[in-house]
């Protein structure tokens, strides 16, 4: 059991480090958003279940699980309130980012 | 917040009782006791949030109706999420460690045949979720949404977690 928990801890942390990387290496705004958003996403996911499984079944875990499921509805929100803005105050992209358009095409 | 006169029209009723019982039960899981002390204040705390929140939560209408074979709708969307989730992230995790990090971003936009405002925030912030793409706007049934690299563009405009959407939307009406 605490062989599985060191590997959720450590995969969480890859993720974060990973996400470290990304905010540090791509170009704009957006395809930063894409680094940190998803990697807190299952970073904190993996650690907080970590803690989970070392907590076992007690009130603790409830308590954990409930700020996973926060975690999950607040982080799209806020990326989504960021990457809204940015798009409408037409922050530029990187060079050579495409532009597909497939609404005229009817339903998908 | 609408002000009187301005009321914008709402479909069925504010989930009073129900919204009490989630959040006493939320308040019971935080304290972990069952101290009268406690009850008695978590029976006023969430009668107090209910009665001032009213207006901002989903009416009956807005939202697929609680019934089992719902939940077990939702259950297996959310499994499937996860797992999608996932899977994605080890994509980008190999995009940004590579050392010649292929990315190609870019906007892609596409219609929808998501119906309900619930249903749309759902899969709008599944999209954003899921890594590799990011959902900017949406209105009207039309997503716009930022991708990470062209191979996650075209496959998020024909995502199979759409279909999902619509039959939890169908079942919940």
């Amino acid at each position: 059991m605490d062989i599985l928990i060191g590997v959720f801890l450590v995969a969480g942390l890859f993720f974060f480090t990973v996400g470290v990387v990304g905010l540090l290496r791509l170009p704009d705004v957006f395809c930063r958003l894409h680094a940190t958003t998803k990697c807190d996403t299952l970073g904190a996911g993996l650690i907080l279940f970590a803690l989970v499984l070392d907590h076992g079944f007690a009130l603790e875990s409830v308590k954990l699980l409930l700020i996973i499921l926060f975690i999950w509805l607040a982080n799209p929100t806020a990326a989504h309130v960021i990457a809204r803005s940015s798009y409408n105050r037409k922050v530029p992209m990187a060079e050579g980012s495409f532009e597909l358009d497939y609404t005229k095409e009817g339903s998908a | 917040m609408s002000s009187a006169g301005n009321k914008i029209a709402r479909d069925g009723k504010a989930p009073i009782v129900g919204g009490f019982v989630v959040l006493f039960a939320f308040w019971v899981v935080l304290t972990g006791s069952l101290h009268p002390e406690n009850i008695v204040g978590g029976v006023l705390a969430s009668g107090l949030v209910v009665l001032l929140s009213k207006d901002l939560m989903l009416r009956t209408g807005e939202r697929p109706a609680v019934n089992p074979s719902t939940l077990v709708q939702g259950v297996v969307y959310a499994v499937n999420l996860v797992v999608a989730i996932i899977v994605a992230n080890i994509d980008i995790a190999k995009i940004v460690l590579s050392p010649s990090m292929p990315i190609s971003p870019g906007i892609v936009k596409f219609k929808s045949n998501i119906k309900k405002d619930f249903s749309r925030v759902l899969f709008a912030n599944s999209i954003t979720l899921t890594p590799g793409t990011l959902t900017l706007d949406v209105g009207d049934g039309n997503f716009v949404v930022h991708a990470l690299t062209r191979k996650n563009a075209d496959d998020v405009s024909h995502w199979a977690m759409e279909k999902k959407v619509i039959e939890i939307e169908n079942a919940g009406s």
